[in-house]
């Protein structure tokens, strides 16, 4: 048996998307620290429930008698830098961290573009108090990902398990749960996937968001993520691009993992000791606010623009093919590359109309002719490079799917005629997303709470997270777009714009969308280590020991 | 390489920072520290969009040759420790490992003064006529920075001004020329040529050791020494001539194109945004407003002035 990752030292969020397996519901919380001794006894309490990346018996391929079921609500939990310092690690330890998650997201503003209404004077009162007042400094994240009952409402567990999170916090004698996000309940932090109801009253998660897209399609695959008989279709369109025509292969696990090699045939650099740092990694919670109204008046804008200027003939062409320039997929997910007109993703959109219905049966429910049609169609709306559209007249070069991952665009041979470019210089800059939507659909105006819990995992955050965030969704220079950001969750200064480019070789002109307001508006977020097991241990009972 | 590279003269000056203490508010400080609070508390000028209007100009923005200008202090060399050497070589040569080697140190800090400008050769007149402009605008500022530094203080005139950069400039070895866009023309090497009249001279001298003919193993050799000397010198001539002494200005790569040519490009992003919807003899009226208003073919106004961020 060849030595795969130690899935049982892991925590399940790093590997799973749990909302892609059946737990569309998750709860985040927030602790204070009150004594070293008191945050080591909420730990020794909590790591003993801490849903690892083991497979589950019930649902996953490759697994034995021995794996665990799968569990009605997962259990994760992170700590902040500040974190760290209050549970009284080693300075040694402390001191090697990377200097992004010392900083934390608050003083990172100026890289992260969170100016203006994003700027954390403005965030929710959790983080503005978490500043100002030391008793209130958050030091622990906790999150509850539960399974949702046919009323759309998450299982009754997870009521239960909330109540056990302030018990285990209130035996610890120190550890103080901390409240004030913005929205219905200010103790913790609700997100869901947004639900569909289906004719027989059952209610369902979409991968939709509160803008209208599909979210969540392509994120990446690292080695020995999934079962070997699962790998080679997951890593279509999430692994990376060799040079040449070999298709997709995983990323290397050090990418996402500490301890494992990464691309650059190194192990990430990490403070001593091992054991500590080894199977965890560094995870990016953010809370963004969507400015649903805005964003679709300004869609309606253009609309009535674009159909002005013939790049449209109805109102509903206009109104999409605005929406799918942006992002670079249609609203049902369908890549501009596979469909790069309206009436292309129509006509593909017909082809494959039995999709939805197939999605929305229970994996078990599913027949082996509807297993591989939905593989064929997970395999169109991943599996494609920019290589076909160097000018961006298929997917604009500034369209949000293309700056996030430009796959093989930045290639040094891309767009040269007989090469076949790979995606070497993304692969350092991937990250794993992990997020669903909060708040209701209606209002959707400015003062009513909705958007994205946005989460990203990855082994360093600067390199990876903050690097995309700074260079490629701030800033356009990587793609020779100046100072254009990215037009959905970019920060859109006086005068922001974005290019619709025209096929160079047809008589059409670009399409520009101009004085684009702000969609977006982060509203808190944090820096966390995602401890593996050992290493929640080693906390817990006070040997951490860098010696 | 050069000072001078296709229309930009790249020029460096060492300047020696006295040794002595200077008198600042009353209170003595070295000169490293008196010279380094004047080059702090120089206007920034315009480093983003947000300081737009708001920023105090930086003088070097009065120059319309100036790309590039940069005022440091280098302290010192830095120690890179003591030279090391293999131990058994040391044991024969006789080197005591406890015995402390020397440590380079520079005799004075430096303020180092590297500016970018356009020029149309790399002839002094150029670097003359341009450090005559710099101290007609910003004499005051310079004296401020230069004062701290050997040998300024007689240092009266423009004329004085350049003699003395002059006497501190070092070959600048290899310059960033930023607007260069298009590469170097090379020129292709016969390498089966070479490689053909070499095997086959390899392949005389070999069979004049064989069977042992006195004439052909040297004969072999020198034209194998021959054919690989004249390929040395074709390959470094090709590769010199690549890079010509004096190459031709690049394309449109003076300041006043550059500042142009961002103006415009603004310009034309705006005509192009507003232009969307109308029909064509709007867009033709329009097209020809655009070209009076804004006046491409001039480097004139109206154009964006430099050190701004572009409104």
């Amino acid at each position: 048996m060849t030595r795969g990752l130690d899935l049982a030292d892991i925590q399940g969020n790093i590997v799973r998307p749990y909302g892609r397996f059946g737990f569309p519901f998750a709860r985040h919380f927030f602790f204070h620290i009150g004594t070293p001794a008191a945050g080591r006894k909420f730990v020794e309490q909590i790591r003993h429930r801490i849903t690892t990346a083991e497979r589950w018996r019930d649902t996953d391929s490759g697994t034995t008698e021995e794996s665990p079921p799968r569990p009605k609500v997962t259990i994760n939990i992170g700590f902040c830098h500040q974190g760290l310092i209050a549970l009284a690690l080693p300075t040694e330890t402390l001191s090697g961290l990377p200097e992004e998650f010392v900083d934390g997201m608050e003083k990172r503003w100026s890289i992260l573009g969170d100016i203006g209404d994003s700027a954390p004077g403005n965030w929710d009162p959790i983080w503005c108090d978490s500043r100002s007042t030391p008793e209130k400094r958050i030091h622990i994240w906790v999150s509850l990902n539960a399974q949702i009952e046919a009323n759309g409402q998450p299982v009754a567990e997870l009521a239960a398990l909330t109540q056990w999170l302030y018990d285990i916090a209130g035996n610890s004698g120190g550890v103080i749960p901390l409240s004030g996000h913005r929205g219905p309940s200010g103790d913790f932090q609700d997100s869901a996937a947004l639900m569909q109801t289906l004719p027989d009253g059952r209610c369902v998660p979409t991968s939709q968001i509160f803008f209208g897209f599909t979210d969540g399609i392509a994120d990446p695959v690292f080695a020995d993520q999934y079962d070997p008989k699962d790998e080679p279709d997951e890593v279509i369109g999430g692994g990376k691009l060799e040079s040449g025509d070999e298709g997709w292969s995983p990323l290397a696990t050090g990418e996402f993992i500490l301890g494992h090699a990464n691309e650059a045939q190194e192990l990430p650099p990490t403070p001593q000791p091992w054991s500590l740092m080894r199977n965890g990694t560094f995870m990016v919670y953010r809370k963004v606010h969507q400015n649903v109204d805005r964003f679709s008046e300004y869609v309606l804008s253009q609309a009535s623009l674009l159909k002005q200027v013939g790049g449209a003939a109805s109102r509903e062409e206009a109104e999409d093919t605005i929406r799918a320039k942006m992002v670079g997929r249609w609203p049902n997910g369908i890549p501009l590359i596979a469909a790069p007109t309206w009436t292309d993703a129509q006509a593909l959109g017909a082809q494959w109309k039995d999709i939805p219905a197939i999605q929305l049966k229970r994996t078990g429910e599913r027949t082996d002719a509807e297993k591989a049609r939905l593989a064929d169609y997970e395999k169109l709306v991943t599996d494609f490079r920019y290589s076909d559209d160097v000018s961006g007249a298929k997917c604009p070069v500034s369209a949000h799917i293309r700056r996030a991952n430009p796959r093989d665009a930045l290639d040094p041979f891309f767009g040269v005629s007989g090469k076949s470019p790979g995606s070497a210089l993304t692969n350092r800059r991937r990250i794993m997303r992990r997020g669903l939507p909060y708040g209701g659909s209606s209002p959707c105006d400015n003062t009513s709470e909705h958007g994205v819990i946005f989460m990203a995992l990855c082994a360093s955050l600067f390199r990876q997270f903050e690097f995309i965030q700074q260079q490629w969704i701030q800033y356009g220079s990587s793609f020779n777009l100046g100072n254009d950001t990215d037009p959905v969750i970019g920060l859109h200064r006086e005068g922001a714009k974005f290019v619709v480019p025209a096929d160079p070789d047809k008589a059409d002109a670009p399409f520009i969308c101009a004085n684009m307001p702000q969609f977006v508006e982060t509203r808190g977020g944090e820096y966390f280590f995602i401890p593996s097991l050992t290493a929640l241990r080693e906390i817990a009972q006070g040997s951490v020991d860098p010696t | 390489m050069p000072n001078y590279d296709a229309g930009h003269y790249f020029l460096t000056a060492l300047v020696p920072v006295k040794l002595d203490s200077v008198l600042v508010d009353g209170q003595s400080r070295s000169r490293r520290h008196a010279i380094r609070d004047v080059l702090d508390a120089a206007p920034a000028g315009e480093t983003t969009a947000g300081l737009r209007g708001k920023a105090i100009p930086n003088p070097f923005a009065d120059s319309m040759r100036t790309h590039f200008a940069r005022f440091f202090v280098l302290d010192d060399v830095v120690f890179n420790g003591r030279v090391s050497c293999n131990s058994l070589v040391s044991t024969i040569l006789g080197i005591d490992p406890l015995k402390a080697q020397p440590v380079d140190r520079l005799s004075s800090p430096f303020l180092i003064f590297a500016v970018d400008f356009d020029a149309t050769s790399g002839a002094d007149t150029e670097v003359k006529s341009y450090l005559v402009e710099l101290w007609g605008s910003m004499q005051v500022k310079l004296a401020q920075v230069f004062q701290h530094c050997v040998g300024f203080d007689s240092i009266s005139d423009a004329n004085g001004f350049f003699d003395y950069i002059k006497k501190c400039q070092i070959e600048t070895t290899m310059p960033f020329n930023d607007y260069w866009s298009t590469p170097p023309k090379l020129s292709d090497i016969n390498w089966l040529a070479y490689l053909i009249a070499g095997l086959a001279a390899l392949a005389a001298a070999i069979a004049g050791a064989l069977v042992w003919q006195p004439w052909l193993m040297p004969a072999g050799l020198l034209a194998l020494a021959t054919v690989l000397l004249l390929f040395i010198v074709n390959l470094l001539g090709k590769a010199k001539a690549a890079f010509p002494k004096s190459p031709p200005p690049g394309p449109s790569s003076d300041l006043p194109t550059v500042l142009k040519a961002l103006f415009l490009q603004r310009a034309f992003t705006q005509y192009a945004i507003d232009a969307q919807g109308l029909d064509d003899q709007a867009i033709y009226d329009r097209f020809g407003a655009f070209i009076a208003d804004n006046k491409p073919q001039s480097l004139g106004a109206p154009t964006q002035p430099p050190g701004v961020v572009g409104t």
